[in-house]
């Protein structure tokens, strides 16, 4: 529920990432049609359907037994990349039912990546 | 002729709080996760409710001091069960939310002033998604989440 709170306010402040000629890329270890389904609730954003955890696993982000049912999951973070593939942040919450507001992330990106148009 | 006193009314008896107590413990054990639902869907903020403590401490104590002063069988059995439903489970609930969700620490190959590292993934229609797809005329946030649960 709360990941779908934290995309809900990414897709709304859409444009505000936007004009700062950033694109927000959602990634999870859920399957197509769950991926599918998220792109249509949140068309703004780029959704990845990282099933086979190839990515997950490469940026070691899977917390083991993290998911409700007990099952892998991803731990919730999030990285800031320039265009030229550089990494400028990587941000991770004390607790996973915690989360950047869009307004925190919006200011992380300036902080960051200060030289990003506005 | 005599005039007898007019006895005044019996005074009356003390009530003890319990009610006031279970009741109110039953409240607490209710609103908590209530303002919690209203914090998340309503104000869409994602931060940690701590104030969920208080609540479910609140209602926790409130209803073992009416269970204390049940003055019959029924009220014992309906304030232990409310002591239960309300405050027990709410507790127990809190304390896994608030201590047993902590994240350990990032400590991968992504890092400040690097290259994000190659990997190879797919789009949600099955285009493929790889770390020269983060080079471009965009910068990108990446955000990790759990899912849709």
């Amino acid at each position: 529920m709360v990941c779908m709170v934290e995309l809900g306010e990414l897709e709304k402040h859409h444009a505000d990432f936007a004009s700062r000629n950033v694109r927000v890329v959602v990634v999870s270890i859920e399957g197509q049609e769950a991926a599918k389904k998220t792109q249509e609730d949140f068309p703004h954003l780029l959704v990845i359907s990282d099933s086979d955890q190839k990515l997950a696993k490469r940026a070691e982000l899977i917390h083991l037994g993290g998911g409700k049912s007990g099952e892998d999951t991803l731990a919730p973070t999030t990285i800031l990349v320039d265009r030229t593939g550089i990494v400028k942040l990587v941000l991770r919450p004390e607790r996973h039912i915690h989360r950047l507001s869009a307004g925190e992330l919006l200011e992380a990106v300036d902080t960051a990546m200060p030289s990003a148009p506005r | 002729m005599t005039i007898e006193a007019v006895s005044a009314a019996p005074p009356r008896v003390a009530r003890k709080p319990g009610r006031l107590f279970f009741w109110t413990g039953i409240a607490l054990g209710i609103l908590g996760p209530v303002l919690y639902m209203v914090q998340l869907m309503g104000f869409k903020l994602t931060t940690v409710p701590w104030y969920l403590l208080a609540f479910a401490g609140g209602s926790l104590l409130l209803l073992l001091a009416a269970l204390v002063q049940a003055r019959s069988v029924w009220q014992f059995v309906a304030r232990f069960v409310a002591l239960g439903v309300f405050g027990v489970v709410p507790s127990l609930m809190v304390f896994f939310i608030l201590f047993m969700t902590k994240l350990p620490d990032y400590t991968g190959p992504v890092a400040r002033e690097n290259i994000f590292p190659p990997f190879e993934t797919t789009q949600w229609d099955g285009k493929p998604f790889t770390d020269k797809s983060l080079q471009g005329d965009q910068n990108t946030v990446m955000v990790f989440f759990r899912g849709r649960w």
